[in-house]
């Protein structure tokens, strides 16, 4: 991890622990969302690590942001020269969808944060992406919620005029970039619902001693352990893999595991208090089931990974898509 | 970016293992097998291995090693697993006793034991676990006492892999009572064909003979065959089980069922429950390799990686007990016969979360570095 790596990690640690209701602003003001853009795009510099380090980090505190969709939609604009202030917020589709001359007529459901944001760039196979301007009169937003509290609504377009963004990434590789992200903010998640949770096994006594002398109590806080190795070395693999070598599956898939287990766990170590509104467990666990499937459903990351598997066959799956850094097959 | 030293070499390794065990294969010398590194005993294998510089690889070379990386080491014994070859005979002398002996070891210890290790003449059988003495390894009653010119053993050790063949143990003793348990054990090196020594076998559910029980009388170990130091052994053990623990063959013991399992998902097209399950074990497969070329990227750091072993091997075995039941989703698993990849790999599956620590051990031991931390 970089010493940029190591600053952004306080700067966020810092901004949560102050408390601000107005989190967002000062992420903005700070040019954080546009971490992982270069700066002659109109970015703040760094990496992708760099911005997965912001991501991971917020979710740890259970904040919920556009992060991950303002920082996918404004470095989507950045290879058009497009970046603009104000939020502006993405969808994948799965199909491309039909347009006539220059405009869109649809019903797009969940669409994040679009209530707040002034754009929405919409991603789909096989055409490029397109700016749809969420403030243009035949634009209609039905507010919907999702488990954790998050804006997921319901976007509806009359005829609504679209702009094409020239020279962008495919959907392919957005939603490559969406699951990586989607990963750290689980994971991020996942390490502060065992953080909350360890501490609070320490602390509670019952049977005059603290929960964690209790064997079974130590065995659970063990497998969160265990899973967030598991997720930890989930998302290392991701980040230096090829694209589409499956990787992108395979994070997924692993961090929506732990993010099962790990919040299930963490509200059973709580016991009643973990499920009290004044308690910020589920600040975390309510991310953690949200988020576990966002963008696809873990079901459907792991469909696509064995699809793959099966077409590889034994030779495919051993030297590219389970592959270690030291393990890939030079030869082929 | 690539920041993995040596990955130039370990596809040349790897190419060249897969060329041997093809080799092999395909002249009917071997017939891969799940379990391979624990039912699969060949010493003509072995010992070509060791020809080959591929036994003994993170060695010195003045011990008859080959002085490369644990990564490299790894990028080996994953092909092997990945083959089901017959590597029983050299396993657990490469994997843990060689490294024991080279950190611990005197001078005089290393130059008897190791190139001999190295070249595939020396087997070795663990003899850690007693009736008394599984999962609590430092209840150990076997006991060692000092005579002149060396210790005098007698005991008894239990589940003894590979004994039978073997022609060194590595032992485990008591060597004083103290008041705390951990302390007063030494480790050891004995001959097999020592005067006081007896192996009887012990058969396993499957029928077949792997394991056995060792007794000791009065069997004369030679002073320099102490490892380390006397009444130390129990910090020593731990980090050798670090070695035992944190390898490929945690993960890929059903590998050989695992390839079946990829197969019926291709012949299965329209099973969309069956491919969602491999992709769910291939994303595992994945993390789990992962965190083998960590924990062998501490061991060239120099560090005895005991948490991440253990929980490399705590996952490692869930996964492969997933294997087998992933398979009872295909045809295979209809009335499976004695010796086919499914059966064997069920019938060898339960020792999978005990041998070399059990599963609630491992997790009580990741509990302990938490409460800590
Ligand atoms: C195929 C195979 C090969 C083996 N080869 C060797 C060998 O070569 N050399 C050797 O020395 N040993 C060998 N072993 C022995 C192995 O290391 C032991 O089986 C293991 O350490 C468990 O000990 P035990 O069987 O005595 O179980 P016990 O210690 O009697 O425990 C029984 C069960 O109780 C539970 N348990 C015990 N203690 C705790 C605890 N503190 N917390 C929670 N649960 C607990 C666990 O579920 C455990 O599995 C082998 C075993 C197998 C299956």
């Amino acid at each position: 991890m970089s010493q940029f790596a190591d600053e952004l990690r306080s700067l966020v640690d810092d901004l949560a622990a102050s408390g601000k209701p107005d989190l967002w602003d000062s992420l903005v003001e700070l040019d954080l969302p546009r971490v992982g853009i270069a700066e002659e795009e109109g970015g703040s510099g760094g990496s992708l690590d760099d911005l997965l380090v912001v991501v991971e980090s917020l979710a740890g505190h259970g904040i919920g942001v556009p992060i991950v969709e303002a920082s996918t939609a404004d470095w989507i604009l950045s290879h058009a020269g497009n970046l603009v202030d104000g939020l502006t917020t993405v969808l994948l589709l799965d199909e491309k969808p039909e347009s006539t001359s220059g405009t869109l007529i649809a019903e797009l459901t969940a669409v994040p944060w679009a209530r707040d944001a002034a754009r929405l760039v919409l991603c789909a196979p096989g055409t490029a992406p397109l700016v749809v301007d969420l403030a243009h009169a035949s634009v209609t937003v039905r507010p919907v919620d999702n488990i954790a509290g998050e804006p997921r609504d319901t976007v509806l377009l009359a005829g609504t005029p679209v702009t094409v963004v020239a020279g962008a990434p495919e959907h392919a590789e957005v939603r490559e970039r969406l699951a990586l992200l989607w990963s750290a903010a689980v994971l991020g998640a996942a390490h502060g619902a065992y953080r909350l949770t360890r501490t609070y096994v320490s602390e509670r006594e019952q049977f005059g001693a603290p929960l964690l002398r209790i064997p079974a109590v130590a065995g659970n806080l063990a497998r969160m352990r265990v899973q967030l190795v598991q997720a930890d070395a989930a998302l290392a693999l991701a980040r230096e893999a090829a694209p589409d070598t499956g990787a992108a599956e395979i994070v997924r898939i692993t961090t929506a595991a732990a993010a099962t287990e790990i919040a299930q766990i963490a509200h059973q170590l709580h016991g009643a208090m973990g499920i009290t509104e004044e308690y910020p467990l589920h600040r975390l666990t309510r991310r953690l089931w949200a988020w576990r499937d966002a963008v696809a459903s873990e079901r459907h990351w792991a469909e696509s990974l064995g699809r793959r598997a099966a077409e590889a066959g034994e030779a495919g799956v051993w030297t590219r898509i389970t592959a270690t850094a030291a393990a890939i097959d030079r030869e082929g | 970016m690539d920041h993995t030293p040596g990955t130039d070499s370990c596809a040349a390794l790897r190419a060249q293992v897969r060329e041997l065990t093809a080799e092999w294969r395909d002249a009917g010398r071997y017939t891969p097998r799940s379990d391979s590194w624990l039912r699969s005993f060949d010493l003509e294998f072995s010992k070509e291995l060791a020809a080959r510089g591929l036994i003994a690889m993170t060695y010195p070379e003045e011990f008859g090693g080959a002085g490369r990386t644990n990564v490299e080491r790894l990028a080996v014994t994953e092909e092997l697993l990945r083959a089901g070859a017959p590597v029983a005979a050299h396993w657990i002398g490469d994997r843990q006793i060689g490294p024991a002996i080279l950190r611990h070891g005197t001078r005089a210890l290393q130059e008897e034991i190791v190139p001999r290790i190295a070249s595939g003449e020396a087997v070795f059988c663990l003899g850690m676990s007693e009736p008394e003495a599984g999962s609590d390894l430092a209840s150990v009653r076997t006991t060692a006492e000092r005579v002149e010119g060396g210790w005098l053993v007698n005991g008894h050790k239990i589940w003894t892999t590979q004994a039978h063949h073997a022609t060194h143990a590595y032992l485990l003793a008591r060597t004083s009572r103290e008041e705390r348990k951990h302390d007063g054990l030494s480790e050891f090196v004995l001959d097999m064909d020592a005067e006081g020594v007896s192996v009887t076998p012990i058969v396993d559910l499957a029928g077949e003979h792997h394991f056995n029980e060792v007794r000791f009388e009065n069997v004369l170990v030679p002073a320099h065959r102490l490892i380390g130091e006397a009444g130390k052994g129990w910090k020593q053990v731990v980090e050798q089980l670090s070695f035992e623990r944190g390898g490929a063959e945690r993960a890929l013991s059903s590998y050989p069922v695992f390839v079946e399992l990829i197969a019926a998902a291709a012949r299965d097209e329209g099973d969309r429950e069956l491919h969602a399950l491999l992709g769910s074990l291939v994303a595992r497969l994945a993390v789990l390799r992962r965190l083998c070329f960590e924990v062998a990227g501490a061991m060239d750091a120099g560090q005895a990686p005991v948490q991440q072993a253990a929980a490399l091997k705590f996952l490692g075995n869930a996964f492969e007990h997933d294997v087998i039941e992933a398979l009872r989703r295909t045809d295979l698993c209809q009335d499976p016969a004695f010796d086919s990849a499914f059966g064997q790999a069920l019938l060898a599956s339960p020792a999978f979360s005990l041998r070399g620590g059990a599963a609630e051990v491992l997790l009580s031991l990741i509990a302990r570095q938490e409460a800590r931390s």
